[in-house]
Order: structure tokens, then sequence, then C-alpha cells
């Protein structure tokens, strides 16, 4: 007979957090053909870890089905009529000079791009790397109330900019009534508010404590994963005339003390860099030691940011073997810095040249190699990929040694769509619409 | 549990019971789940089960949670799993070392050592020797349920030694699979290790499912778990556990440990009694949590921790090691401190906490490692092995003490380690007691060194200088310690005086210092009047006014802290405003044992806290996001 204990004891069976391995547990496995991976996934949508399992280690594989631009019919299912007037339609998302926001402890990405006369979508759209689904996380802006003259960027102008809204802005400024919260401005549509499409480099960060994304380009934006909205709008440090464009935008987040650090290169903007935080809603004094023209790269690395500025032949604009800053939040300081030594054949002159103003650099960290990728352009017009070794002084780069497969070989805007996610211990490559994702798991 | 799963699935558990509460001959049973059944993993000293292992196999809801309480029953006549039932549910476990060759065991009709053993499940132990010409081994263990689910951990380590006659393993390169009944369930690539090889005493973990994941997580209620004596009450509830929903571990990675610089000066989330995820875990009992648990205790494998006796197959006993150190006849490397090495002085807690998270040998073991790298580390002024003597530091000592005695709770009473590492903390105690029956001890403070050499942490400062919260740390660990009464006799007594003794350092401090210099914690106290002697005064309050030339500002106020070697004045003291790893808190924890162990004067020092700290509510609300210093007395 059962007996009262002499102090209770409870058991509590609960459901395990399975998120972050999060493979599904079905018996679909896919297929690994010619270096082409079709994931095995469950009822969910999740690709099952007999699947992932079956992934060749060390080895660039293409995943198959992972085409942005299979979104067009499911932007258009939903909205009737939609019909981007970009030249390069859903190529513009991604190659316009757009990066991604990512979540590294959800194996997620969000990209949100267009810009110039590339793109007028204006949406955003997720990558679930445990699903290696896309999704849309917010629908484009319907086309059909847009106005002829906003139609017709796409001949030589840009999506970014909406002449309607701007006129409205300054018709503010004029009677000085133009809010610098929440109001009208140039870089938002004038038929339902939102953000026009733009080149985003690295200005989308995600941020877990408030499930949010935000944006440092042209102004602040804030869009809510909660509510599935953009929340929030600002000019940059409550200025109409100062605007976070230019180019190279570098958008950080820290999460110790919740700031946005953003900067920005190019020909324009003279703010360009600026923390804003997310707490109290204040902008910070924040400088970047990187302040040069453009032509970086960033990455995080735990509570560091590393920027490179890649290797350019050297012309007439001062091309260099590569530029590094290791970038400590903690102490807001650059515990190292310097030109990258080039190894094993490689030479400045295989790099573009300085004239070309190349911007479209991407660079990541692998943990477990303790070594930075950096997919940037070539002499040759095509992308390669550089492996850097920081352990050295200076840190030394040199072709990534030892690449098979499909070895991607991406457009020259790669921008922040080249992403480590620690859980899958991968690499993986957003490169153009209309090509699968690439995938390196080591 | 994935969101859409359900049906008739497996779940264990670990429960810790107190001292006496499940008496032997007694099982625990549930009235919720009447095919619950019970293993006892390890005793207390009066034969009470100490760690119990329980497993069910029911149908589930997808998503459900469940509570299921607990019952003594006499231990009913059940048939346990045998080792066949493993052998029905695995075919084999393959490590695949490429160029370097196979490893495969098919028969596990034969384990090496049984862990535990009921109806519904067995974990069973097996080892594989792997090609490559260094001591590289599988260590494998098998949870087999009456569900047709396994759970199969693998551990590769390259720590084989024979504790005799030890010579340290040479480093191997590799990029290695472990599949089990051909599927692959992880890989390890020596690449990502340190030293870009396999390095002698490094190990990495491979883990998966034969019948598919369960998805299930049974733990003991988080509010019971703070009832045992080895962990603590925790004074402040905690929030969103959503930081840690998607910890993993990821092989040689340092997961939420210090991967670089374990000894570095300053505060890091691994350091306390438990490490901040733990804490958290214990504060909440909250899925997430566990799941960092696991993953960060895991990540200890990658540290220099691992070894293995080649012919008992365990890890080796103090009793093995008897007269050996690291920096003699020992050869586990330490240092260098720049990547993935064990420190004693701010080493974290590991095993304990992950076994009540999900019951696993792994853990058991990662706690022995622990200890026996601890007790290895330096005999240094003529202690024995396993005695955490001169070169420790006050701190090194009270966290050695925690993982030894977590260790020891850990592992199963037939184990001769067990009894080896109560000798230990036996001899740890009378060293220990060398500092209480030191005359110099007039204020109930250790310092370091030893209790006969007295160094002064500030020689350039008046007086004699010593880190109080070192002590602070020791009185907690210690308090736990005997709390627990691992040992028995008159070494339980021993050990108990040893408590009271430490616990009345924060005592004093309160009672002595009526003008509420009590609530000035510095970073170093000025203990005594001469650096070589200590010479303290009679009390703290003396001794307080000899080494500052002002008065508090007043007998009530906030805490006030002082970051350098000395305060002068005790103006030159700053507000302590939220409670959290800073010098006031591990005070607090103190005060805390000394209130639980009921030392003279400790309600009346209590009283007096909790009414001259004018902001103390909202200063304990930091305990809510950082509980590793967050106790609160236990009505007990």
């Amino acid at each position: 007979m059962a007996t009262l204990l002499s102090k209770p004891i409870n058991l509590v069976v609960q459901p395990a957090s399975t998120a972050a391995q999060g493979w599904g547990d079905g018996g679909a496995t896919g297929s690994v053909a010619g270096d082409v991976w079709t994931p095995g996934r469950n009822a969910a949508g999740v690709v099952n870890a007999a699947s992932w399992n079956a992934l060749p280690l060390n080895r660039w594989v293409q995943v198959g089905g992972t085409r942005l631009d299979a979104m067009d019919a499911v932007v258009k299912a939903a909205i009737p009529g939609w019909n981007d007037p970009g030249v390069e339609k859903w190529n513009g998302v991604t190659d316009a000079w757009n990066g991604m926001a990512i979540d590294p402890a959800g194996s997620r990405m969000w990209l949100k791009g267009g810009g110039h006369s590339a793109s007028g979508n204006n949406g955003i759209y997720r990558f679930d790397a445990l699903k290696m689904a896309w999704a849309i996380e917010d629908l484009p802006s319907p086309t059909a109330p847009w106005s002829t003259a906003y139609i017709g960027s796409r001949n030589g102008g840009s999506f970014t900019f909406c002449a309607e809204s701007d006129a409205a802005a300054k018709a503010k400024i004029a009677l000085g009534t133009l809010q610098a919260i929440n109001d009208v401005f140039y870089d938002e549509l004038f038929w339902d508010g939102k953000p026009t499409s733009r080149h985003t480099y690295s200005s989308m960060v995600y941020v877990p404590e408030t499930n949010e994304l935000v944006m440092v380009c042209r102004r602040l934006w804030r869009y809510s994963l909660s509510e599935r909205r953009w929340t929030y709008k600002r000019q940059i440090r409550d200025q109409a005339a100062q605007f976070m464009s230019g180019e190279n935008m570098v958008a950080i987040y820290d999460e110790a003390t919740r700031e946005v650090l953003v900067s920005a290169a190019g020909s324009e903007g003279i703010y360009r860099a600026t923390g804003y935080n997310l707490t109290s809603n204040q902008w910070t004094n924040w400088g970047s030691p990187w302040n040069i023209y453009s032509g970086i790269a960033d990455v995080r690395v735990g509570r560091r940011v590393v920027i490179v500025q890649a290797p350019q032949r050297k012309v007439s604009y001062g091309g260099t073997t590569g530029i590094y800053w290791d970038y400590d939040l903690d102490t807001r300081s650059v515990k190292a810095n310097g030109q990258c030594q080039l190894a094993d054949g490689l030479t400045q002159n295989d790099f573009a040249p300085d004239n070309w103003f190349y911007d479209s650099a991407a660079l990541t960290y692998i943990p477990s190699k303790n070594r930075f990728w950096l997919f940037t352009l070539m002499a040759s017009g095509k992308m390669e990929l550089i492996e850097i070794d920081p352990t050295t002084t200076p840190w030394t780069a040199r072709r990534a040694p030892g690449l098979t497969g499909a070895v991607p070989s991406p457009g020259k805007n790669l921008e922040r769509k080249m992403v480590y996610l620690p859980l899958l211990n991968a690499v993986l490559i957003c490169d153009n619409a209309g090509k699968d994702l690439s995938l390196y798991r080591f | 549990m994935s969101g859409n799963r359900s049906g008739t699935l497996p779940f264990v558990g670990t429960v810790l019971p107190l001292p006496g509460q499940v008496p032997n001959g007694i099982t625990l049973v549930s009235p919720d789940d009447g095919g619950l059944a019970a293993s006892v993993v390890s005793r207390w000293p009066d034969g009470s089960a100490s760690v119990v292992v329980l497993a069910g196999v029911s149908p589930f809801s997808a998503n459900e949670t469940r509570s299921l309480r607990l019952q003594a029953q006499a231990v009913p006549a059940t048939t346990a799993l045998g080792a066949a039932r493993v052998a029905q549910l695995l075919a084999s476990v393959a490590v695949e070392m490429g160029a370097l060759g196979r490893a495969e065991l098919i028969d596990f009709s034969r384990p090496e050592r049984l862990w535990w053993a009921n109806a519904h499940t067995i974990c069973a132990r097996y080892r594989l020797t792997l090609p490559g010409g260094a001591r590289l081994e599988a260590v494998i263990d098998v949870q087999a349920f009456s569900s047709a689910h396994a759970l199969v951990e693998v551990v590769i380590e390259n720590g084989s030694m024979n504790s005799a006659a030890p010579a340290k393993p040479s480093g191997v390169a590799y990029n290695a699979q472990v599949l089990v009944n051909g599927n692959a369930i992880g890989s390890g690539d020596t690449a990502a290790a340190p030293e870009a090889q396999h390095a002698a005493f490094r190990a990495w973990y491979a883990a998966g499912w034969v019948g598919g994941d369960p998805g299930t997580r049974c733990t003991q209620a988080h509010a019971d778990l703070q009832a045992h004596p080895l962990l603590f009450k925790c004074d402040r509830a905690g929030g969103d556990m959503a930081a840690y929903a998607n910890d993993a571990y990821v092989p040689f990675g340092a997961g939420r440990q210090r991967g670089a610089g374990m000894g570095a000066g300053g505060d890091h989330p691994s350091i306390g009694p438990l490490p901040l995820w733990e804490a958290r875990f214990l504060q909440t009992g909250d899925a997430r949590a566990a799941r960092a648990v696991e993953a960060s205790a895991l990540s200890v494998l990658g540290y220099n921790v691992n070894y293995r006796d080649s012919t008992t197959g365990l890890v080796p006993t103090f009793e093995q090691l008897a007269g050996r150190s690291m920096q003699s006849n020992w050869p586990v490397t330490y240092g260098p401190n720049d990547r993935m090495s064990w420190e004693v002085a701010h080493h974290p807690a590991a095993g304990l906490m992950a076994f009540v998270a999900r019951p696993s040998p792994v853990y058991i073991e990662i706690a022995q490692k622990v200890a026996v790298w601890n007790g290895t580390w330096s005999t240094y002024g003529g202690t024995a092995t396993g005695v955490f003597g001169r070169p420790y530091q006050g701190r090194g000592r009270a966290w050695c003490m925690r993982s030894l005695g977590h260790a020891i709770l850990l592992t199963p009473g037939d184990l001769p380690w067990r009894a080896a590492a109560l000798s230990s903390l036996t001899a740890n105690v009378t060293y220990l007691d060398g500092w209480r029956n030191d005359a110099k001890a007039r204020l109930n403070a250790s310092w370091g060194e030893t209790a006969a050499i007295a160094q002064d942490s500030a020689p350039n400062r008046p007086g004699f200088q010593e880190p109080l919260w070192f002590h602070h740390y020791l009185t907690t660990e210690l308090h736990k310690l005997a709390a627990a009464r691992l040992l028995g006799g008159t070494q339980q007594a021993a050990l108990d005086t040893l408590a009271d003794w430490c616990a009345l350092q924060p005592v004093r401090w309160v009672n002595e210092q009526g003008n509420g210099a009590w609530r000035y914690v510095p970073y170093m106290y000025t203990l005594g009047r001469d650096a070589a002697t200590i010479d303290s005064m009679a009390d703290y309050g003396q001794q307080s006014a000899w080494a500052h030339s002002d008065a508090p500002a007043a007998a009530s106020g906030t805490w006030m802290s002082f970051p350098d070697y000395k305060a002068d004045t005790f103006a030159q003291y700053t507000a302590n405003p939220t409670a959290g790893a800073y010098y006031p808190s591990y005070l607090w924890a103190a005060l805390v044992a000394a209130v639980e162990r009921r030392v003279p004067g400790a309600a009346t020092a209590w009283a007096a806290v909790n009414a001259n700290l004018v902001n103390l509510s909202s200063w304990r609300d930091g305990f809510a996001s950082d509980p590793r210093w967050g106790a609160v007395p236990r009505s007990n």
C-alpha cells in the first residue's frame, strides 16, 4: 500500500524543448543526387533528422526547392493583380545590394530588398533553415494603387523614392509640422505607409527580446514579428535632412545595451554612424572605427563584430590586401586591426580593381575552424571564396582550400547573405532568387 | 515533445529524495501512473535512496504537460528489463573515421555495466576500441525502454590510461560519424577541436534515438528540488527562459562555458554555486533551461578532463591516483588558458543538474571527471591527492568541494569511486579545519594559502587584506555538504562543526557592526592589522573601525560596496542597488546558509539585515534574472 512521503515529491513530464535540434523524426529522407539535396520533411514541413544526417559533410550541395522566386505564385494568390514593375523582379529582391537579418539561435533569416530600378517588391521573406524553405513574413504592398510616376521608377529611377510621399513630407516641412516619429517621408509608399523597397546591405537586424526586425536604412524602421506589421518609423537622429542612406550600411544589435549600432559609407549621408537604444527610444552616440568609403562586409562572432574590407587591386584609389577590424562590443574598442597578408599564391592583383568601387562582399565565421569565409569579387569578374585565418598576425587570407561539390558561383552582389548557422554547423548562401540556396555542412 | 508528437511514449526522469525520505526497502510509485517504475542509483549513508531514476511508458497527447505525484511503497515484485531488451532494439553502433577505419559493436548481450534497470528501462554500458593507433575509444550508454525506443549516447574519448603507470595518449586527427543501426546520429571533426586534432583528455559526444525521439522531458518539480540540501531555495521566481530554447551541444564547442580564459578575472555566468543556466533551471523547472543545462554540461567533455582507467574501464578513483598530481606524475594537461582548459578557482558545476534534467551515465562521469581533475591538479605544499591545498585559493576550495559533493551524490555506491571520493571529502574537512583551529582566525574567516601561511592580498595597503567573498563561497558550499549528510559518524560531526564555524562569519559581520558597517561589503576587507600575522581585532566592529577613518552614514541604508583593494573611508563605497554576482550578494548567500544552519546569532543577523536595508525588496528582485546567489532560508 502506498503511503505519503514525509515531504511531497512531484514529477513533471513536459514536452522537451526540441526547437533547436529541431529536426523532424519522420521517415522521409529525401535524396542527395549530383550534389543536389532534396530534403525529406515531416508533416509539419520540418526537415527530418534522417534526411539531414544523410547529407555529406564538408561538401557544397544545392538545396532543392529553395528558389525565392517560387514565392511569386504565393504572392499573386494573396494579392490578385500584383505585379512587380521592377526590371529584375524577384532577382531584384536578392541582388540589388540586399542583405539579411539573422536569427542564429532560431536558424532563421529575413530578406527585404529590391530598390533602384531593380524591384519594387517591398515584402519581407523568411528562410527557415530547419524547414529549408522560404515563407512570406510580410506580403509586399499591392501594386494596383501605384501611380504611373512611381511605376516609372523602373526607367532609371529608384523604387526607394516615392515622390508622392516626398511631396507630403515637404508640405509638412514647409508648415513646420513634420514629426520625426511615425510621420511621412520619401521612403514609404504613399498608398499604405510601408517602407519602399531599397538596397538594405547589412542594415537589418533581428532583436530576439522583442521579436522584431529593425532596419536602419533611410530611416529607422521597426517590424514586429509578433504583430506582423511595421510598428515604428523615425528620422535618423530626428532630422529630416539627414538620413542613413548612402551605401554599405552595417547594423549591429548589441543585446547587452539593447542598442542598434549602424554605420554607413558611400557618397552621401553625413551621419555615417549612430546608435539607437531600443528600450529608451533614444539616439545614442556611437562612432564606427571602420569609417571608410565603402566595401566592407560584416559578421557577428559572439560579443565581437568583425569587419573586413575585401582586398582590391591597387589602381588609383588605394586598394589594399584586405583590412580587418575585430571590434569588441563590451569595451566598444577594436581589439585587432590590420591589413591581411596574402598566402598560397594569392596576390593583390587577383582581386577586383579599386576603381570598381566594389561593395558587395559577404563574410561569415566558422567557429569549428576558427576561420572567416569571405566571398568577394575577383579581377576575373567572378566571385571566389577566400579563407581568412585570424590566428596569425596580421591575419592571413588565402583561397579557401578543398572546396568540393556544387561550389557556388554567386553573382557579384552577395552582401549579408552568406550565413553560418550554429545549430546546423553549416553555411548557407542565398545568391539569386532564381537559384536554389547553397549549403556546406561541416 | 515536438508540437505534433503524440502516442504511447516513454519518459525517464531523476528524483533526488531527501535523506531518510525513501528508506531502504521502499520505492516510489505514483497514484497518477500505476505503471511508473523506479530504480535507486545511489543511497544516503542511512541507506535511504538519494538518487532515483523513474521511468514510464504512457499515452500522451500533443504538447501535453503532466504532473505525477509520488508516494512511498514497499518495493514490488516486478521483472526488470535485461540486456536482451537492448539487443532487441539495437543491431549495431558504428564509428566511421574516414581513412583511420571503422569500428562496430554488434553484441549487446554482454554490457560492461548496468547503471539501472526496472520494468520500463534499462541503462547499459558498452565500450568500443576505435582505430587510429591512439587510445581512442567510444564509451556507449544505451537506455532501452519497454516501448520500441532506445537512446544511444556515445562519448568518444582519448584518455585511456593505466592509472598505475599513466602515459599521455597522442593526439589524432579525423572526421568521424557515429551510426546507430546504420543511421548517422552525429559527427565530430577534430579540425574543430582546440588543437585541430583530438588531443589527449578531450572528448566529444553524439546521441540518437532508435524508434524516434519521444520528445518528453521528465523532471522533479523545481519547488521540490529547491528543498534538496545540495541545492537551494530560490528567492525570486524566474522569467521567460526563451533565451535557452535553442541551446545545442556542438562537438568541441564550449557551449555557455568559458571556452577561453576559465581562470580569468571577473564574473562569468559559469561561476557560482551553479552556473547561471543551471540556477535558472532550478528556479523555473523550464524545459528550455533544462536544454541549456544539458548542452553546456556536455560541452565540458571538450575540456581536458577526460580520462579512463584502462583496467577498470571507469573514471579512476582517488585511491588509484594516490600521490599523483599533474605537476609531477599524472600526465593530464593543465592549461594553456586560452583554449578550453579547466581551472580550479573558476570552474563550473557540471553533471548534477544535467542528471536532474535527464538521467544519463554521461553526466555521472562528467561529475566524476571534474572532481578527479580538481583533486589531481596539485599537491604543492605536501597535501594528498584529492585535497584542495595551498595553490587552490579559497574560492577554488569552495568550488572543488561543491563539485566533489555533486559527484559523490550521483555515483552509485557499488562503484569504488564513491568510497574514495568520500575519503577525499573527509580529508578536505580535516584540511579546512586547520583554519578553524588556528589562533589567527579570531573573526571566523578563512584566508588564502594555508592555515599556517597567511598571505596578504594587498601588501602595499595597511593591515591584512583578504577577499572575504572567498570565505562566503566556502560557507555556502560547506553548508550544503554538511546538510546533505554525505558522511557519517564522527566525520559528519567534523563537517558540521566546520560548516557552523564558517557560517558564524556572516553572522558576526552583521551583529558586531551595529552602526551599519555590515552594509559595506568590499572586494578586499582588512581582516587584521598586520600583514604577516593578521592580528584581527576582537570583533568586526572594532576591525572595521580600525580600517576606516570615518563612520558609516547610518545604521540603515542600502548595500554598499567598494571594488578596489582597500577603502580607507566608508565614504568611498558606492551603493549596490541590485542583487547579482557581486560582493553583497555573496555575503547574502552565506548569511542564508547561517540562518539555515541556525548558528548562534543567525536569526538576529537576519532580522537586522531585513530591517535595515531600505531597498531590500527591490535589491532582491535582481535575483530573478540572476539567481546564482539568490537563496532564501528554507523553513525546515
